[in-house]
C-alpha cells in the first residue's frame, strides 16, 4: 500500500511539472497573492473568477491553477496585517496583534520574513499531512460526528480566556458579546427572528467580513489618523533584507511552536464550518497559553505570535482538502467552488479519490506544496519594496486603505447593511482598543457562536444526552476544562490569595470611560435577556445561557472598576490588567485632542457612507479621497487629486473591470436609471 | 413617385428596425461580461448548471460576452438581491431558486421580490427529488417508517427537505424525525455515512452525481421520489403523488412536487430592457437546438425536460398562483411540524 501511495505521489508530481501546468500554477499564485493583499476580497472571489478558465483545461492544470490561488491567499494577506494593522483577510487577524507592533518598532522586515517562512512551512506541513493520511482519511473523518465537532468548537471558544490576557472578565464578556452577535438572524430550529428589527439584512445574520474589518482595521486606521505621523520614522526603519533573515531564523528557533500551530491549523480545518477566520486565533491562543513569558510580551510585538498565526492559517489548505477529497464536503466556500469544478470535470470526491484517482489527489497535494513555496518566494522578493509603505504619511495612506476596506466590506453580503456594520463595529472596536478591552475573544465568539449552537442542536436531537458520553467528546471536554481551571490551580499552588481588604467605592470611577463601557455591556446583556424571554425554547436557550454568563462577567468587571481593587492577585487584575491586544498610545496628545481627531476621522467615514448612498460607492471614493486629503489632513491640491484619481482608477479597473464585483445601488441610480445602465456604477 | 418614395422609406425603416435593435444589443454585450447569480454553494447542481451555461451560452448572444458565476448561497437572499440590488440591464442574470414561487405564494418572511416580474429565459431541467435511506437504517421502506423512527437531516424549516418530509409524516403517518442545522447537502451526506442520520431528501441528480454507489442502490436506496412524473432512471420508485389517498392529499402533493418541475431555470431580473431579454431567450433556444449543451446536460445526468421561456413562464405562473386554501392547509401542517 505504502509503495502504491509513493508511486502515485511520484506519478502525480511527474504530471504536475509539465511547463504549461506550472505556468498556470504560477498564474494562480500571483492572483492569490494580489487578492490576499486586498482587505475583504478573498479566495472565493478569485476562484469564482478563474472558474470559467478551467472549462478548457485538463483536471490537473485546472487544479494547479485553482489551488495555486487558494493556497497562497493566506500568505499575501499578511502584508497589510503587518504593515498597517489591517488584516488582508479574516484569516490573519491574529497576525496583526504582534506583526503590526513589530512594524511600528521598525521591524517590518523581520515580521514579514517570519510570516512568509512560517506560512510556507505551515502550508508544506498541511500538504504533507494530507499526502500521508490518504489511507486513513475516510475512517478518521468518519470518527468525528457532530458531538465531536461541538466539543472542538467549545475548546476553541474556551481559548477566549487565554486571549483575554490578564483581563479575564472583560475578555469573557466580550466573547459572550461576540456569540450573541453571531446568533442574530433567523433561527434555523424554530424560525424565530432574533434581533432582526424587521430588516431583511439582519434576517440572514451578520456577515463576518465587515465585522472583522470593523473591529480590527478601522480602529488602527483611525488611530493612525489621530497620530498624524508615519508609523515609523525613516531613521527607525531597520534594514529590511537583514530583518527578513532574522525573521526566517526566528521561525527555525521556534520550530516546535511552528509544528504545533501547523498541526492545529491542519486538524481544525478538517472541521467544516470552522474556517480560516478562527484557526489563527486558536493557534495564537494556544501559543499564548503555552509559550514562556507570553502573557508579558504577546500583543506587544512578539515574533512568536506572528509565527503561530501564520503557520496555522496556511496549514489550513491541506486540512480543508481532506473532507473535500474524501467525502465531497467543502471545508470552506472556496472549496465549494473547487467541488463545482470537480463535478464539471467528472471527478467524484469520495472513496475513488483515495484509490482509483490517487493521481488527482496527489496532484492536489503537490499543487498546495508548490504554491506555498512559490508564494513565499515571491513575497520575499518584494518585501523590501512593500515594507517601505510604513513610511508613507497617514494623510495619504489612511484614506487609500479606508476606501479599499469599504469595497471589501460590501462583499460581506452585497448590501448597504454591510457598510453600516463596518462603521458601527469600527466605532465599538475603537472604543474597546482605546480603553483596554481585548478584541480577539470577540471574533472567536462571532465565528464559533453560530457553529456551537448548530452542532449542539444536532447532537441533542440525534443522540439526546448520550452525546456527552462519547469517548472523543469526553477527552476534548476534559482538556477544555483543564485549560480553563489551570490558572486557578496555579494560583492556588503558589498560595496566592484574594485580598479583600481595603475595598472602597471609588467616586472618580463614575467619570471614567472604562466604567461606562462596562455598564454598556451590563445593559446589553440585560437587553438580550429581556427581549428573548418569550421566544420558543429552542431559539432562546443558547442566547440566554450566554447572556447570563456575559451579564455576570460584565457586572463583576463593573464592580471591579468602581470598587477599589477586589482582585485575586494573579489571574484577574482589572485595573493594571495587560490585555492581549494592541494598545493605543498617542505620545504627547491630550484626551481632548484625541477625542476631537477621532470625531473628525469617524466624521469622514460617515461622509464616505453618505456620499456613497447618494452618488454610488465608487464615485464617493473619489470625493472622499480628495476631500480627506485636501481638507481633512491639509495636503495640497496636486497630490490630493493625483492620489484620489489614481486610486479611483485602480479600484475601477480591479474591482469593476476585472473582478466584476457589484456596486451598491445609490440614490443617483434610482433617479436616473439611464445613467446607471450606462455606467453600471450605482 | 412620391408614393414610391414613401414605400422605399417604409421598407427601409422596417428592415433597419430589427437590425438596429440587434445592433444595440450587440453593442451592449460586446466586450461586456454577464454574471450568472447562483443561489447555492458552487459545489452542487445549481453550480454545475451555471458552469454549463457559461460554457455554451455566450456564443449565441449577440456580441459574444464573457460569462462568469456569482455564488450567493440562499434562495431568498439571492432572489432579493436580483430584484433590488443587481444591475437591471442584462449584465446580471440568475438561476431562479426552485422554491421561490412557492415562498412568494405563501407570503414567507423575507420575500422582497415578485417572481412574476422576473423574465424567464428558459428551463434547463426539472429535477425530481429523491428520499434516500441508508441500508443501516432501522426502517428501509415507507411502510416500515410508520412504526419505526428514522432520522433525516436538512438545513432549515424553509427547505423542501423539511417541508416534504413533514407532509409525509402528517399524511402517511411515518415517523421520520427531522434534524435541522446541517449546512448543506454535502454535510447531510457525510452525516449519513457516519451513521448519524439515516436518510435525506435532495435532488435525484445530486445523489447520482455525487454518490454513484447510492444511485446504484449500494449502501443506500431511494424509497420515494418527488416530482410530477417518475424519473426514467428510477421507474420503480413511487412518487409522492402516487401515495396520495384523497383528493386533498393529491392537491398538496402536486403543489409540493411543482417546485421540482422548475428546478434549474434561467431568468433575468425585472428591469432588463425587452430587446436584451429577447436576445437572451433566442440565445437559450439556439443553444438548445445546436446540440453540444444538451449533450453535456445528458453527460452529467440531467433529465431531458428543458423548456423554452414560454413553457417555463407558465410553470412559474402556476406555482405562484397556487390556490390560497392549499397554501393555508400546508402552512397549518408545517407550523405544527417538529
Amino acid at each position: 500500500m505504502e509503495q502504491d501511495l509513493l508511486g502515485a505521489a511520484i506519478h502525480a508530481l511527474g504530471i504536475l511539472v509539465d511547463p504549461v501546468r506550472l505556468l498556470f500554477l504560477f498564474f494562480g499564485v500571483i492572483c492569490g497573492l494580489i487578492l490576499g493583499l486586498v482587505p475583504g476580497i478573498g479566495g472565493l472571489v478569485g476562484l469564482t473568477m478563474l472558474l470559467p478558465f478551467t472549462y478548457s483545461m485538463d483536471p490537473y492544470t485546472a487544479l494547479a491553477m485553482m489551488l495555486g490561488l487558494a493556497s497562497v491567499n493566506n500568505t499575501g494577506d499578511t502584508i497589510p496585517a503587518v504593515l498597517f494593522g489591517v488584516p488582508g483577510s479574516a484569516g490573519c487577524a491574529a497576525t496583526v496583534l504582534d506583526g503590526y507592533p513589530l512594524a511600528k518598532q521598525g521591524q517590518a522586515g523581520r515580521a514579514l520574513g517570519a510570516s512568509f517562512m512560517a506560512s510556507m512551512l505551515g502550508g508544506l506541513f498541511g500538504a504533507f499531512l494530507l499526502g500521508i493520511s490518504v489511507p486513513i482519511l475516510r475512517p478518521v473523518v468518519l470518527m468525528f460526528g457532530s458531538p465531536e465537532l461541538l466539543a472542538f468548537c467549545l475548546f476553541g471558544l474556551s481559548l477566549a480566556a487565554a486571549l483575554s490576557g490578564g483581563a479575564l472578565f472583560k475578555g469573557l464578556a466580550v466573547a459572550a458579546f461576540g456569540v450573541i452577535l453571531a446568533l442574530v438572524g433567523e433561527d434555523d430550529y424554530s424560525g424565530t427572528m432574533r434581533w432582526t428589527f424587521d430588516t431583511v439584512y439582519l434576517w440572514n445574520g451578520l456577515p463576518l467580513v465587515p465585522l472583522a474589518l470593523g473591529f480590527f482595521a478601522i480602529p488602527e486606521l483611525v488611530d493612525m489618523a489621530i497620530a498624524r505621523a508615519p508609523m515609523v520614522r525613516s531613521e527607525m526603519m531597520k534594514a529590511t533584507a537583514a530583518g527578513q533573515w532574522q525573521g526566517v531564523r526566528d521561525v527555525f528557533r521556534h520550530k516546535w511552536l511552528l509544528l504545533r500551530c501547523s498541526a492545529i491549523g491542519t486538524l481544525l480545518s478538517t472541521v467544516p464550518g470552522i474556517g480560516t477566520s478562527v484557526i489563527d486565533w486558536v493557534a495564537y491562543g494556544h501559543a499564548a497559553r503555552t509559550e514562556k513569558g507570553a502573557s508579558e510580551t504577546f500583543g506587544k510585538g512578539d515574533i512568536r505570535g506572528v509565527i503561530a498565526s501564520e503557520a496555522s492559517n496556511n496549514a489550513r489548505e491541506g486540512g480543508t482538502l481532506m473532507p473535500t477529497v474524501a467525502f465531497g464536503v467543502p471545508g470552506s466556500a472556496g472549496m465549494a467552488v473547487l467541488l463545482g469544478m470537480f463535478l464539471l470535470q467528472g471527478i467524484v470526491p469520495g472513496p475513488d479519490m483515495l484509490t482509483k484517482r490517487l493521481d488527482i489527489t496527489y496532484a492536489m497535494v503537490w499543487s498546495v506544496a508548490l504554491a506555498n513555496v512559490l508564494g513565499a518566494g515571491i513575497c520575499f522578493l518584494f518585501a523590501n519594496q512593500l515594507a517601505r509603505i510604513v513610511l508613507v504619511r497617514p494623510s495619504i495612506l489612511v484614506p487609500c486603505v479606508l476606501a479599499v476596506i469599504y469595497v471589501g466590506a460590501f462583499q460581506g453580503s452585497n448590501d448597504w447593511g454591510d457598510l453600516y456594520v463596518l462603521l458601527i463595529s469600527g466605532a465599538i472596536g475603537w472604543i474597546m482598543k482605546r480603553h483596554g478591552w481585548p478584541r480577539p475573544p470577540l471574533i472567536l465568539g462571532v465565528v464559533l457562536g453560530e457553529i456551537v449552537e448548530r452542532y449542539m442542536f444536532i447532537s441533542v436531537q440525534a443522540f439526546g444526552a448520550n452525546f456527552l458520553t462519547r469517548p472523543i467528546v469526553m477527552a476534548i471536554l476534559a482538556l477544555t476544562l483543564f485549560g480553563l481551571i489551570r490558572p486557578f490551580l496555579k494560583a492556588r499552588k503558589e498560595k496566592r490569595r484574594i485580598d479583600l481588604t481595603g475595598l472602597a467605592y471609588r467616586p472618580e470611577s463614575i467619570r471614567q470611560p472604562g466604567t461606562w463601557f462596562a455598564a454598556f455591556f451590563v445593559l446589553f446583556f440585560g437587553y438580550v435577556l429581556a427581549t428573548s424571554y418569550d421566544w420558543e425554547f429552542g431559539a432562546r436557550i443558547v442566547p440566554q445561557i450566554i447572556a447570563i454568563f456575559g451579564f455576570g462577567c460584565a457586572v463583576l468587571q463593573l464592580g471591579a472598576t468602581m470598587v477599589g481593587k477586589p482582585v485575586p492577585s494573579g489571574a484577574i487584575q482589572p485595573e493594571a490588567a495587560r490585555i492581549m491586544d494592541i494598545e493605543s498610545s498617542f505620545e504627547g496628545l491630550d484626551d481632548r485632542t484625541i477625542a476631537r481627531r477621532a470625531a473628525e476621522a469617524f466624521g469622514w467615514l460617515v461622509f464616505l457612507l453618505i456620499a456613497g448612498l447618494l452618488v454610488g460607492l465608487l464615485p464617493a471614493i473619489l470625493l472622499f479621497m480628495v476631500g480627506y486629503m485636501r481638507f481633512g489632513s491639509g495636503e495640497r491640491w496636486g497630490p490630493s487629486l493625483a492620489v484620489g484619481t489614481g486610486l479611483f482608477a485602480a479600484t475601477y479597473l480591479l474591482f469593476h473591470k476585472l473582478l466584476h464585483l457589484p456596486w451598491p445601488p445609490a440614490l443617483l441610480g434610482r433617479l436616473s436609471p439611464e445613467l446607471r445602465n450606462l455606467t453600471h456604477l450605482f | 413617385m412620391k408614393r414610391f418614395g414613401f414605400a422605399v422609406l417604409a421598407l427601409a425603416a422596417l428592415a433597419a428596425g430589427p437590425v438596429s435593435a440587434q445592433d444595440a444589443v450587440e453593442k451592449f454585450y460586446k466586450g461586456n461580461t454577464i454574471t450568472i447569480n447562483v443561489p447555492s454553494s458552487a459545489g452542487g447542481t445549481y453550480g454545475l448548471a451555471a458552469q454549463l451555461l457559461s460554457q455554451h451560452m455566450p456564443k449565441h448572444i449577440p456580441g459574444k460576452p464573457n460569462m462568469v458565476l456569482q455564488i450567493m448561497p440562499g434562495g431568498v437572499k439571492a432572489t432579493n438581491y436580483m430584484a433590488n440590488v443587481a444591475a437591471q440591464d442584462g449584465s446580471v442574470i440568475n438561476l431562479l431558486s426552485q422554491s421561490m414561487p412557492d415562498l412568494q405564494a405563501s407570503k414567507a418572511k423575507g420575500v422582497q421580490f415578485d417572481v412574476l416580474k422576473f423574465h424567464p429565459i428558459g428551463l434547463i431541467a426539472g429535477l425530481n427529488g429523491a428520499f434516500v435511506v441508508d441500508d443501516r437504517a432501522p426502517a428501509k421502506t415507507i411502510e416500515d417508517m410508520k412504526t419505526k423512527v428514522i432520522l433525516a437531516g436538512t438545513r432549515e424549516r424553509s427547505d423542501y427537505g423539511f417541508q416534504t418530509v413533514a407532509m409525509l409524516n402528517h399524511f402517511m403517518g411515518t415517523k421520520v424525525k427531522i434534524i435541522l442545522g446541517y449546512d448543506g447537502g454535502a454535510e447531510t451526506d457525510l452525516a449519513m455515512e457516519r451513521g448519524e442520520l439515516h436518510g435525506k431528501l435532495s435532488s435525484w441528480l445530486s445523489i447520482k452525481e455525487r454518490h454513484p454507489q447510492w444511485g446504484r442502490g449500494e449502501g443506500a436506496k431511494v424509497v420515494l421520489q418527488i416530482g410530477t412524473e417518475r424519473d426514467p432512471d428510477i421507474p420503480n420508485v413511487p412518487t409522492l403523488v402516487d401515495l396520495a389517498k384523497t383528493d386533498e392529499q393529491k392537491k398538496i402533493f402536486i403543489f409540493l412536487a411543482g417546485n421540482n418541475s422548475i428546478a434549474r431555470g434561467l431568468t433575468a431580473p425585472p428591469g432588463v430592457p425587452a430587446d436584451r431579454v429577447n436576445a437572451l431567450r433566442k440565445a437559450f433556444d439556439d443553444m438548445i437546438k445546436e446540440g453540444p449543451f444538451v449533450a453535456d446536460l445528458k453527460k452529467h445526468g440531467f433529465p431531458m425536460n428543458h423548456k423554452d421561456w414560454k413553457g417555463y413562464a407558465q410553470m412559474i405562473k402556476e406555482l405562484a398562483g397556487t390556490p390560497p386554501e392549499i397554501i393555508a392547509m400546508s402552512e397549518q401542517i408545517l407550523s405544527k411540524a417538529r
